[in-house]
């Protein structure tokens, strides 16, 4: 399938300005889910301002957790279908998940340190977050490590399956310790039933930050497409 | 089947005949263990905490460090003679090829092992007694799983330009967690705990290979089909 | 806590803004 390059590079110029539009969007809802965090919404009462953060750490978590299986999902379907553009959205989406991984691997001990009196736990939440991010990164490495597109696509989704299929296995061994060992005694971040102006908080984070997920996904693959023309003018 | 099986020990014999013939990937690895295992040595407090304690984790960091060392050998040897366009031009299924590579690989890993163990003992006065089958065991159940993986990412590493650097970049998440699980049983071990309190993590262990093994075999071709 | 908030909102911005300016730089225009 042959396209000449033109047509091509506008419509990924298109996506690009589409994307960051939309990111735009989203981030003035995430700066109105900040106000609304830290100005409408009653203090927790047991852990008080520091529970704050939850309104950022969960949706952050929660997009990358997204895209982590989102790469994953492209990654399988790749290697039976050969589309490229599932391996551009597979790169788009590792890309946008790492800087997510940043922020919840940031919010995370930021919050914990007051709640927990630590910065770090290796529980299940944590250490599957955790390896989620080194996974990330060396799937960005190892792209930009490859040269060729075709190979970077094919190598890039092996790495993508490994990882998706590895997740179980955390969860797995994360059981086990825990069955093995009590736990210590330690505050639950997510507290079991949430009163609705938390919930609507939360919701409308969530929203803010898949929406600005979606947004620099779009971006991101019009960029990688503009890329990719530039590297091979007659491939798709 | 039985086919790509005798293909499979064909290949991995021609890999283990090469690396008998110039053999500086088992030496440099042994080597690169031994070396390891005295900085460990070297850097514990010997006041705070006894030998035994840290035994297990020594063991298998060491084995780790030693196995990537061992893969990536291997397949940069293999890069720089160019072997593997030859077999690609042969009408070898790609899960036999796989196979040949996994088991001469293990073979080299084994080896690594079977030198670093003894070391291990004389270096950090471990009395193993009754333990070493259980931790020869472990250490062979652990070992399948972590190499076919290391097989996988080695194949993609060394077409990459820091193919050192990319090797453990991409195996370490991997390999973390049958290091874990061998860990934990090799102190159970040492400390002459019953089987009853190893079968979790064993049971992690083969369930780790199976799924793993299968799922490198099927997805070796994509990486060396052009 | 604050600080929870202010690197959020580093991070997300350095990357938006990042991805704009490779977005000029790579197709001549935004």
């Amino acid at each position: 399938m042959t396209e000449p390059a033109g047509a091509g590079l506008g419509q990924a110029r298109a996506l690009t300005r589409r994307g960051l539009g939309i990111s735009v969007v989203a981030l003035v809802a995430f700066a109105g889910a900040c106000v609304l965090a830290l100005g409408f919404t009653p203090v927790e009462a047991r852990q008080g301002l520091a529970q704050k953060i939850f309104y950022l750490h969960v949706p952050a978590a929660w997009s990358a957790l997204m895209a982590f299986s989102l790469v994953g999902i492209a990654s399988a379907l790749y290697l039976w279908l050969h589309d490229p553009r599932l391996d551009l959205f597979a790169e788009a989406s590792a890309e946008v998940g790492v800087m997510f991984s940043a922020v919840m691997l940031t919010t995370g001990p930021i919050w914990a340190k007051p709640i927990w009196g630590t910065w770090w736990t290796w529980d299940a939440r944590l250490t599957l977050t955790l390896f989620l991010f080194f996974i990330f990164v060396g799937y960005l490495a190892l792209r930009a490590a490859v040269h060729d597109p075709d190979e970077r696509a094919r190598f890039s989704a092996v790495l993508g399956i490994m990882g998706l299929v590895l997740v179980p296995f955390i969860h797995l061994t994360v059981y086990l310790f825990r069955t093995l060992h009590p736990q210590p005694v330690v505050l639950k971040p997510s507290a079991p039933s949430l009163p609705w102006e938390m919930l609507r908080t939360l919701m409308v984070a969530v929203a803010a930050f898949t929406l600005l997920y979606v947004g620099l996904v779009t971006a991101r693959y019009g960029l990688g497409l503009a890329r990719r023309l530039r590297e091979s003018p007659d491939a798709p | 089947m039985a086919e790509a099986l005798r293909l499979a020990l064909v290949i991995a014999a021609k890999d283990v005949r090469a690396e008998l013939r110039n053999r500086t990937a088992i030496l440099s690895a042994s080597v690169f263990a031994a070396l390891v295992l005295v900085i460990f040595y070297f850097s514990r407090d010997p006041t705070a905490v006894p030998a035994i304690v840290l035994a297990p984790s020594v063991l298998w960091v060491t084995f780790a460090f030693a196995a990537i060392v061992a893969l990536n050998r291997a397949f940069t040897v293999e890069r720089e003679h160019g072997a593997i366009d030859g077999l690609l031009l042969a009408p070898v299924p790609r899960g036999a090829l796989f196979l040949g590579k996994y088991l001469a690989n293990l073979a080299f890993v084994g080896v690594v092992q079977a030198v670093t163990l003894p070391l291990f003992v004389v270096f950090f006065n471990v009395d193993l007694g009754p333990a070493l089958p259980g931790i020869i065991g472990t250490a062979v159940l652990a070992t399948v799983g972590f190499v076919a993986v290391g097989t996988v990412f080695s194949a993609m590493a060394v077409r990459t330009r820091f193919a050192e650097l990319m090797l453990p970049v991409l195996l370490l998440p991997f390999m973390v967690w049958p290091m874990r699980w061998a860990v934990e049983i090799t102190a159970r071990l040492l400390d002459g705990r019953p089987l009853s309190e190893m079968l979790g993590w064993l049971r992690l262990l083969a369930l780790y290979d199976v799924v793993f093994l299968t799922l490198c075999i099927m997805v070796f071709g994509a990486v060396v089909d052009e | 806590m604050v600080a929870g908030y202010v690197v959020t909102t580093v991070i997300l911005l350095v990357y938006v803004v990042g991805l704009w300016r490779r977005a000029k730089q790579a197709t001549g225009d935004r």
